[in-house]
């Protein structure tokens, strides 16, 4: 229940420019302005973005990963075998945020670490509630590790 | 000395006579249709036998002239072919080497060349000279050793091969033993007593008729040894019903025909999905068969090939070189192991066939399921935009828009809801029977009380009722829910305020029922309900729903191998519909009967 020290930190790895759009509204929502939120859109970005490759040398390790599963390029499950594999990554918490409700791909999110998988709400009011309250269990209620 | 002797003698070498003339008769028939070499050489040792026994009958009086002696020597040098003929058939048979030919034809020369200058032979009684005793023994040794020769030769080819020719192979094995006893027996003795004259004439009798017998094996001899294979090929034919390929077919019979008829080969020969000989062979024996101007449904060829007609192609049998002739009961055989092996093949077409449909109708079932899941599925993040812009709409820019415009927009969120239900209802409909939830024992008693519940909290003022016998159903419990749930919302939305759900044992298995009071269905209409976005009451499009409720159901209660219809009014309404479930007993796992009122039971 202790809110981390420094400002919270989320990284949103999504191809659809408006479901990131309103995903970074619930955690905004939910967190107010205390709060980093970085978009990228495709697995391997997400990559670069944890290496700290390229354009995002100087980039921030995050406290939180919210990741789509079917992206261009690297999908979210090859993404989330990659950090498993890391040894300096998988310490980060991982958000599977998807429009599949398949079991397969459900079984498969939790098999590779993700920390948590849920669908997107496909309702008008349940997509606003549900990201919001997916953001403040993780902004308010969990415990973040400290970035190294 | 009584009289009979004589007399028995006579009627032994006469019969013996008989039956040496049948063989050459028969030989000769044969010889003129095949001109095979054994057959000759058969020919030629029964002939000469024939031609000795004869001549012995015409009782010539040794007079001692030179005459008379030199038609003895040439009487003996004939017979002396005998068992070099009997050699020399057995070598045609493939049963003799090379080797033991030369020993049998320097014996023969050796034993022709010792008659020719033989000076005298001794009359019945008279005391042998030493050398004519040398002579005896010389002929008897060197008969005795090409017997031998031909016996062993021809024993041992018969083994390891199938039942008839190995009999046949030893019979004749055994006939050129006897004769050679025969022979033994009446020339080893100087002055043969009748009796004695007799015991020979007798075993002669026996090792010829053995020869005749296992030369031209009769039909009914034939099918006799084959009894034990008879056995052997009804369960061949046995396993022939379960073949499932025409490979399975070939590898079943084809081993088991060469045993059964004697035969070197069996194959096939332009049966579809089996190897047949190469086509150096295939090739003229198919020009073969086709030339054999027959509609019988075997067929030899003229190359002594028998050939069985099968829809398409033919069943070829080879005959052995050591088998015994192929005669009408072969033939028969071959006929009915043929009717046999064309039925299994058409059996095997047909499943190929149904197996073939069965496999594609499945790829394309999965490809459309497959389709229908990724396209919903795709459809689902622009629905999710949409939806979620209309709520930023109204929750933060409430007031822009008024009168008509809000309308508007109430009226495209009332849509794109509408849509997000329409892809959800897809995706769970393709999922049905793609991916099941484990199956468990689903009480649907308390079930129904939980969605009853469910059901009336969303329409009020609706009645729920259950009665009656309630199955323990074995099947994923989310279908069972989803099953019931549809049922008894489509009840209360078209009802008027009741619904009245029964369950019910049968003796095929469970029937559940759920009846409402509502306007009901036409019955014309009723089996379009189940079909996917079929909506009946497109006029009162105040009623929520999709059109996919009913098919969900239909597809759920089918994959539990069951049945479900819409019916008319239940008993108790004048007005209203029947979804009316059947479940096999091959579902139910158990039964629950209400016990706190047997009377209905309204769930509130």
């Amino acid at each position: 229940m202790t809110p981390p020290a420094h400002t919270p930190r989320v990284l949103l790895a999504e191809d659809n420019v408006d479901h990131a759009f309103f995903t970074t509204r619930a955690f905004r929502d939910a967190q107010g302005d205390d709060l980093e939120m970085h978009t990228v859109g495709d697995g391997e970005q997400l990559l670069d973005y944890l290496h700290r490759r390229g354009e995002y040398a100087r980039a921030a390790r995050p406290h939180l990963i919210v990741l789509d599963l079917k992206m261009p390029k690297k999908g979210g499950l090859e993404v989330l075998a990659e950090i498993a594999e890391d040894a300096s990554l998988r310490t980060i918490p991982v958000v599977v945020l998807s429009s599949s409700d398949r079991p397969e791909d459900i079984d498969e999110s939790y098999a590779r670490g993700a920390n948590s998988y849920v669908t997107k709400p496909a309702s008008a009011s349940g997509l606003r509630d549900g990201l919001v309250e997916l953001a403040r269990y993780w902004m308010d209620v969990a415990s973040l590790p400290e970035p190294a | 000395m009584n009289n009979t002797p004589d007399t028995f003698l006579v009627t032994t070498q006469l019969i013996e006579l008989a039956i040496v003339l049948c063989a050459v008769l028969v030989l000769v028939r044969r010889w003129v249709e095949h001109r095979a070499r054994a057959t000759g050489w058969a020919l030629a040792m029964f002939g000469i036998l024939a031609l000795v026994v004869a001549v012995g009958q015409l009782q010539v009086k040794d007079d001692g002239s030179a005459l008379h002696h030199g038609y003895t020597v040439a009487l003996v040098c004939v017979l002396l072919l005998v068992p070099y003929s009997l050699v020399r058939f057995s070598m045609a048979l493939g049963a003799l080497g090379k080797r033991r030919h030369r020993v049998a034809a320097a014996v023969t020369v050796l034993a022709v060349a010792a008659t020719l200058v033989s000076p005298r032979f001794p009359q019945p009684g008279e005391p042998r000279s030493t050398w004519f005793t040398t002579y005896v023994a010389l002929v008897i040794v060197g008969w005795g050793v090409q017997s031998v020769f031909a016996a062993h030769g021809l024993w041992t080819a018969g083994n390891r091969q199938a039942t008839v020719v190995r009999r046949r192979m030893r019979t004749l094995a055994s006939g050129a033993v006897v004769v050679t006893l025969a022979l033994v027996s009446s020339g080893g003795s100087g002055s043969p007593s009748e009796a004695s004259q007799v015991i020979s004439a007798l075993i002669g009798a026996v090792g010829i008729s053995l020869l005749v017998l296992a030369f031209v094996v009769p039909g009914w001899l034939r099918t006799a040894w084959r009894a034990q294979d008879m056995l052997q090929l009804a369960a061949t034919e046995r396993g022939l019903m379960v073949a499932l390929t025409p490979e399975d077919v070939a590898d079943t019979i084809l081993p088991a025909l060469p045993p059964l008829f004697g035969a070197s080969r069996a194959f096939f020969v332009d049966v579809p999905g089996t190897t047949g000989p190469a086509e150096d062979e295939a090739g003229p024996l198919r020009a073969d068969l086709q030339a054999a101007d027959s509609s019988d449904l075997v067929v030899v060829t003229a190359s002594g090939a028998f050939g069985c007609r099968l829809s398409p192609g033919w069943l070829v049998v080879r005959a052995d070189a050591l088998a015994p002739v192929f005669g009408p009961s072969e033939l028969r055989l071959l006929e009915r192991v043929g009717s046999f092996v064309d039925l299994a093949l058409q059996r095997c077409r047909l499943y190929e066939q149904e197996a073939k449909s069965r496999r594609l109708a499945e790829a394309a079932n999965a490809e459309l399921r497959t389709l229908v899941y990724s396209v919903s599925h795709d459809l689902r993040n622009p629905i999710i935009s949409v939806l979620g812009y209309l709520d930023v709409l109204a929750t933060e820019h409430a007031g822009q828009l008024e009168g008509e415009g809000q309308h508007y927009l109430d009226r495209i969120a009332v849509n794109a809801q509408y849509m997000q239900s329409l892809i959800q209802d897809l995706l769970e409909l393709s999922r049905i029977g793609r991916s099941e939830p484990a199956p468990q024992a689903v009480p649907l008693r308390p079930l129904a009380e939980s969605v009853a519940r469910e059901v009336s909290a969303q329409h009020p003022g609706c009645e729920i009722e259950l009665a009656g016998a309630f199955p323990v159903v074995w099947m994923s419990e989310l279908r069972a829910r989803q099953l019931l749930t549809n049922l008894l919302d489509n009840a209360a939305k078209h009802g008027a305020g009741i619904v009245r759900v029964g369950g019910e044992r049968t003796d095929s298995g469970a029937v559940l029922t759920v009846a409402d009071d509502g306007p009901g269905i036409p019955a014309d209409y009723r089996e379009k309900a189940f079909e996917v976005f079929e909506r009946l009451d497109a006029a009162r499009s105040d009623i929520p729903g999709t059109g996919m409720g009913l098919p969900i159901c239909r597809r759920i209660v089918e994959s539990l191998a069951g049945a479900i219809s819409l019916q008319g009014p239940s008993a108790w309404t004048a007005t209203g519909t029947t979804a009316r479930i059947e479940l096999p007993a091959s579902t139910v796992t158990g039964w629950q009967i209400s016990v706190m009122s047997p009377e209905r039971e309204t769930v509130r």
